[in-house]
């Protein structure tokens, strides 16, 4: 029968690190499951293999440096023909960088500035209650009676009109 | 250059099994190293900052080679088969045999391998093979530590499947021949 303690003893460390206790617990129970055997040799092959994996190393050739050198170079002449072929590209990019905080600021002034421009000289419409004159006047010639205001004639009106005016004058002269 | 190039290849040949595939990652590995030495802020040593660069740098190299990993490994050189049988004929952790066919053993491995992804196979060759130790592999990798544990685990058990896989296919072939 499969026991996950034994499997997660053989997963959790590389078995180079398991005491001899473990090996002995694992051992005995492999003998009686052959799944567990199964696990165990395939863990134990597989830590072989790395350990062989792991020793295979390459020692750098006599023409490494040589090549890897003119790699280098190459790579620096690269570099500066970049840097070369596009200096005002740079040349800007660098400005940018320097002045961008500045421009920034100078273009949120000038939006405030002009947002509070436009809400505070905004022209203001001149209304009836504004102009005492004109609408008293207006108000005087059609609250005169209870005729409906289309129903006035051309003289009636002047009438109206002239008639207040009048007791308006002998008002001021007493 | 001269007094790095043993590290990047000792790092390189971890990752990679060939001589020409071990000489571009190094100079891939150096061209990094001279474009991000401005970088090096003199904390630590040297050689550990160049141990890290051709960590890194391998590791995306192997991402980038090989973007899927393959799903099993279909068939097995005769050679290879033969190791692996020596092996089980005396299974025991302390007994190495380093001397053994050991260029046989180290394409076996790098076909088993080859199923698992890249971060699977640094955790295993780092810590189960070469035996480094986890805070050494976290400065080299930049994981946390309990990544590089977490990694490891996982690896090893995917690396026992694809093995527990090949050995029952090879006993199975091998009781088939029998008969």
């Amino acid at each position: 029968m499969r026991d996950d303690h034994i499997i997660r003893l053989i997963e959790e460390r590389p078995l180079s690190d398991l005491s001899s206790t473990e090996i002995e617990r694992i051992n005995s129970h492999t003998a009686q499951c052959a799944e567990c055997l199964l696990a165990f040799e395939a863990a134990t092959v597989s830590y072989w293999l790395l350990r062989e994996r792991a020793s295979a190393t390459f020692e750098p050739s006599p023409f490494f440096h040589a090549r890897a050198m003119a790699a280098i170079r190459e790579r620096g002449r690269e570099g500066a023909r970049d840097r070369s072929s596009a200096p005002e590209a740079f040349g800007f990019w660098k400005m940018w960088q320097a002045a961008r905080i500045l421009i920034a600021s100078m273009a949120a002034a000038v939006v405030t500035l002009s947002l509070l421009t436009i809400l505070s000289g905004q022209p203001q419409t001149p209304s009836r209650d504004n102009n005492p004159v004109l609408s008293s006047s207006v108000d005087v010639v059609f609250e005169d009676d209870n005729l409906a205001n289309d129903d006035l004639t051309y003289s009636q009106v002047f009438t109206s009109l002239y008639s207040q005016e009048a007791e308006g004058a002998d008002g001021n002269r007493q | 250059m001269r007094r790095y190039s043993r590290r990047v290849f000792q790092v390189a040949s971890r990752f990679f099994r060939q001589r020409s595939d071990v000489e571009d990652a190094a100079q891939e590995v150096f061209l990094r190293a001279y474009t991000r030495l401005a970088d090096y802020e003199g904390r630590g040593s040297l050689e550990g900052w160049m141990t890290r660069i051709a960590t890194t740098t391998c590791l995306n190299l192997l991402r980038d080679s090989k973007r899927r990993p393959e799903a099993t490994i279909t068939g097995l050189p005769e050679e290879e088969g033969e190791w692996l049988e020596n092996q089980l004929a005396d299974l025991s952790i302390e007994r190495h045999r380093a001397s053994e066919n050991s260029l046989v053993a180290a394409d076996l491995a790098d076909r088993v391998l080859a199923t698992l992804s890249p971060d699977d196979r640094l955790a295993l060759i780092l810590i189960d093979g070469a035996g480094t130790p986890i805070k050494e592999v976290a400065e080299m990798t930049g994981w946390s530590e309990s990544k590089v544990k977490t990694q490891a685990f996982r690896a090893r058990r995917r690396m026992r499947e694809a093995m527990e896989k090949l050995l029952t296919r090879r006993k199975e072939s091998k009781s088939e021949e029998e008969r």
